[in-house]
């Protein structure tokens, strides 16, 4: 049996005191300075749950918290049925796999930045290569800047597009390890595609898309620059989602005791979500390799 | 273990003691840094252009070097009001616009009268006094004005020629009808748009809104944006837009977008700063280079007849943070970039002053050719809106209803409306 003492507890202790110093104590602070009134020049003032009263009042936020779910969930899925998809195809075998597992990935490798500014000008409606080839197939305008549907709509567009790498690496591998004898046992039994998939493929690669979707989730939930490069929460901040209202709130408006409370409610309402893959994880993945 | 003795001793002693006087009058060459946090424009404007480098005697004289820290509009404010709430900082000197001069971030400032008392800036009365008492308190100065943007129109004169127009518009009445006829599609192919706002910010629809009669807040802080001026405005931007005379993604354009399109020649009239004309006009960058002009058309018919315009105006003034380690050589930085020459070699470097007489200078004259327009508009120019602590909240709601009033999904009345009832709150109780 493995023994952990005080040697194995010395070991540990460096990466326990980094979290400490750069995760839990900041996270206390914001936590304190959520019940504070908080301002340039100005000495913090406990406030109680004015904060999160402002918050609960503020038609805003609830708009982005509705932009927020909305976006995360069809970026998260959106990602897992195209990494399935490509996923299945790529496992077949597909000519010049590496040149188009390179292609795939290649968006990872991006900047955000460089490539919601590129993603912008192609879709600007006066002078942007997508928008004016659209224009000339006789396809109606795509008003990302002035509807906000449509905004919302290419905010999800490019997130997936730089994201899919990393579920579609997870779910790729995944299915590699799948072993192939189930697959070729199902086939004497006689099942079709669509079962072997269902009963041999899922299974198999349960674990490793429930990881994926949590930490897509975590990370979706802090959309910021797709969001902000592109529409700035406009227009009329129809578009904006949490982490724009968090900024907004902490340095424009300068006022840290909201920005810390709306970065406590993210905080609660990705955990929420995590919490239910986790669970989810713990009785379909972990549990049964134990 | 090492051997010692008497004599290795001394040897050493010596030894280390030339190494010290030798690192001391290095030091002592070695010019000492003094950080400023600014705009790039900043330290532009006192260093390359015309008048070459305004601060290269003060440097020698002080064996000073300055290290010039410069971020975007949002980034400068965060970051030196961050610095000035630490115990001391390594900031010497900052650059704080006007909308953030507001009471409580003053006392993480220096009060500088004892300053000028003791060491006075030459003919400080020649500075706009507007400015300065927008960054005063309590009847103490806190910044020394150095910069100034009076927004005036810009318009393409080639584009007036090619459809037949002689003269840019002169009154806001005219200005729709002009858009309307500067929109067309070029030969070459190039969609014109007649117009172009800042979507994201106030002060373009403020200045309709104040020749139409109307304001956002009044000086002695009243939200009158229900009022028929406001209305106007926002009847006036809703129609340039809805009949498609502005481009369509105007609420996603940046300033840098803006500029871009102007030089490109997508739009034809556009409001900005006076000393945008440098990059419209600029070979290397635009597509009509020494074919835009300046003119104001923001004033209604009878407001022109007395002679009167409306020019709104945002400006930066040079502040020294409270916990700044040395406030002495920050004062003496500030005096020097504000000495008279000092104000007209940057001028010449594309630096709007802040000294009334400056624009008096033939030699500000001779190489600005908008210098009278700007002196005349910088005489009646207004801040687009007073500053206050929760200023940025009410610029927010400003552009979300400007916004949704030009798009449509709210009618004018309901937008000026709902920026009324929302900002009035936020104004300071007098």
């Amino acid at each position: 049996m493995r023994r952990f003492g005080l040697p194995q507890l010395l070991m540990l202790a460096p990466a326990q005191l980094l979290l400490v110093a750069f995760i839990a104590i900041p996270s206390v602070y914001v936590f304190w300075l959520s019940f504070t009134e908080s301002s340039y020049g100005k000495e913090a003032v406990f406030v109680g749950l004015a904060n999160y009263a402002g918050i609960w009042e503020d038609d805003a936020f609830w708009r982005a918290l509705r932009n927020t779910l909305l976006v995360i969930n069809v970026i998260v899925y959106g990602e897992l049925l195209l990494s399935l998809a490509l996923a299945a195809v790529f496992v077949q075998g597909i000519p010049f796999r590496g040149l188009v597992l390179a292609i795939i990935l290649m968006p990872y490798a991006i900047s955000e930045v460089v490539a919601v500014v590129m993603w912008k000008y192609m879709l600007d409606p006066n002078i942007g290569s997508i928008a004016r080839a659209l224009a000339a197939l006789g396809l109606p305008d795509f008003a990302w800047a002035t509807n906000p549907t449509h905004g919302l709509v290419l905010v999800c567009i490019i997130s997936i597009w730089l994201h899919l790498p990393f579920t579609f690496i997870i779910v790729y591998a995944a299915m590699l390890a799948v072993p192939k004898e189930l697959y070729e046992a199902a086939k004497i039994d006689g099942a079709n595609g669509w079962q072997r998939f269902r009963h041999i493929t899922v299974p198999g690669i349960l674990g490793a898309v429930l990881v994926a979707l949590i930490f897509r989730y975590i990370l979706s939930f802090r959309l910021f620059s797709e969001v902000w490069l592109l529409t700035a929460g406009g227009p009329a901040r129809q578009t904006e989602v949490l982490a724009v209202y968090l900024y907004k709130q902490a340095f424009t408006y300068a006022n840290f005791g909201m920005g810390a409370a709306t970065g406590w409610i993210m905080v609660v309402i990705s955990g929420l979500v995590a919490a239910v893959y986790v669970v989810l994880l713990q009785r379909k993945g972990f549990r049964r390799d134990a | 273990m090492i051997p010692t003795s008497r004599r290795g001793l001394l040897a050493a002693s010596l030894a280390a003691a030339a190494a010290g006087t030798a690192r001391g009058a290095a030091a002592q060459a070695r010019p000492t840094s003094f950080t400023v946090i600014s705009h790039r424009v900043h330290q532009q404007v006192l260093t390359e252009g015309q008048a070459g480098d305004v601060l290269n005697a003060w440097r020698e004289r002080n064996n000073a070097s300055l290290d010039w820290v410069t971020l975007d509009l949002n980034a400068i404010h965060d970051r030196i009001f961050r610095e000035a709430r630490l115990s001391s900082s390594n900031v010497t000197m900052a650059y704080v616009l006007n909308t953030r001069a507001v009471p409580s971030t003053f006392s993480m400032f220096e009060p500088l009268d004892p300053y000028q008392q003791r060491d006075p800036i030459e003919d400080f009365d020649d500075f706009s006094q507007g400015m300065v008492s927008a960054f005063s308190n309590n009847g103490q100065r806190y910044g020394v004005p150095v910069r100034h943007s009076v927004n005036c129109l810009h318009y393409n004169e080639a584009y007036l020629q090619e459809r037949g127009l002689d003269r840019p518009p002169q009154i806001i009445d005219e200005l729709v009808d002009y858009a309307r006829r500067l929109t067309f599609t070029r030969a070459d192919g190039t969609q014109v748009f007649g117009w172009g706002i800042q979507a994201d910010n106030y002060s373009d629809v403020v200045a309709i809104a104040r020749a139409c009669g109307g304001d956002l807040i009044t000086e002695d802080m009243r939200c009158v944006a229900d009022q028929p001026g406001m209305v106007r405005a926002l009847e006036i931007i809703r129609q340039l837009y809805q009949d498609g005379l502005m481009p369509r993604n105007i609420t996603a354009m940046k300033q840098n977008d803006m500029i871009t399109a102007v030089q490109n020649g997508q739009i034809a009239m556009h409001n900005f700063p006076f000393g945008r004309t440098v990059l419209f006009n600029n070979p290397r960058s635009s597509r009509f280079p020494g074919r835009f002009k300046t003119t104001y058309c923001m004033t209604s018919r009878e407001q022109r007849e007395r002679g009167e315009l409306i020019a709104t105006a945002e400006f930066w003034c040079m502040m020294i943070p409270r916990n700044a380690r040395a406030k002495d050589m920050a004062w003496s930085l500030i005096k020097e970039i504000s000495s008279k020459e000092n104000t007209i070699r940057a001028a010449m470097n594309g630096n709007q002053p802040a000294r009334v007489s400056a624009y008096a200078d033939p030699r500000l004259l001779a190489s600005v050719p908008y210098a009278e327009q700007e002196a005349r508009s910088l005489q009646q120019s207004r801040v687009p809106m007073p500053a206050f602590d929760r200023s940025a909240e009410a610029k927010d709601i400003f552009v979300e209803e400007m916004q949704a009033a030009m798009l449509g999904m709210r009618t004018p009345q309901a937008a000026g409306a709902n920026m009324a009832r929302r900002i009035r709150p936020l104004l300071p109780r007098t």
